[in-house]
C-alpha cells in the first residue's frame, strides 16, 4: 500500500503543477476573463489542482492495472480524461435540472478537456520518473 | 498471520479514506456546492470556469 501513498504524493505534486498550468493556459487563451486577484487565484488553482491530482492518481493506483494500456502515461491520461468527462456529464445533468444556475460554455469545455489530458500527461511523467528512480535504487 | 493482515489493512485504510474524502471534495469544488462547503463557490470560481465545469 506504500505504492498508493507514493502515488498520492506524486498526484499532489502533479496537481499543483497542473493548477498553475491551468492559470497560465487561460491567461494566454483569454477564454475566461479572470475575476479574482492573482494571489487569490494562485491559491485556489493550486488547491484545486492538488485535489484533482490526488484523486486522479488515487484512481490510477487502484484501477490502473485493469486498464487496457501498457504505458503508464496512457493510463494516467485515460483516468484523468475519464474523471473530467464524468464530472462534465454530471454538470450537464445539473444544467438540465437548473438551467438558471449552471451554464455550459463550449470554449471553456474544450479548454477544460485539453487541460484534463495535460493533467494525465504530467502525472504519468512524474510517476514514470518515480518508477525509474525506484528501479535505479533497487 | 493475523497481525500481518490486520497491519496491512490499517495501512491501506488511511490512504483509502484520504482518497474518498478528496474525491468528495473534488465534486464539491467542481460544482461549487455551497450547501456542503459555504464559500467554495466564490473561492474556486475562476478555477471551475477554466477547467470547463458549469457555473453561472
Amino acid at each position: 500500500m506504500g505504492a498508493l501513498k507514493e502515488s498520492l504524493i506524486a498526484g499532489a505534486i502533479a496537481g499543483a503543477l497542473w493548477g498553475w498550468l491551468c492559470y497560465l493556459a487561460n491567461y494566454m487563451s483569454g477564454i475566461f476573463p479572470f475575476e479574482g486577484s492573482f494571489a487569490h487565484n494562485m491559491l485556489s488553482f493550486t488547491f484545486g489542482g492538488v485535489v484533482f491530482g490526488i484523486v486522479t492518481s488515487g484512481i490510477l493506483a487502484v484501477a490502473g492495472r485493469f486498464l487496457p494500456f501498457r504505458r503508464l502515461l496512457y493510463r494516467a491520461v485515460f483516468v484523468s480524461a475519464s474523471v473530467w468527462i464524468v464530472l462534465r456529464l454530471a454538470g450537464d445533468m445539473l444544467s438540465m435540472m437548473e438551467p438558471g444556475r449552471y451554464h455550459l460554455v463550449t470554449p471553456e469545455t474544450m479548454q477544460g478537456f485539453l487541460l484534463a489530458l495535460a493533467l494525465g500527461a504530467i502525472l504519468g511523467m512524474l510517476l514514470k520518473k518515480g518508477e525509474a528512480r525506484a528501479a535505479g535504487n533497487a | 498471520m493475523e497481525r500481518t493482515v490486520a497491519g496491512s489493512g490499517t495501512g491501506a485504510l488511511v490512504p483509502a479514506l484520504v482518497l474518498a474524502a478528496l474525491a468528495f471534495a473534488m465534486v464539491v469544488i467542481a460544482f461549487g456546492m455551497e450547501s456542503v462547503a459555504p464559500g467554495v463557490h466564490d473561492a474556486l470560481h475562476d478555477f471551475r470556469h477554466v477547467i470547463g465545469m458549469p457555473c453561472h
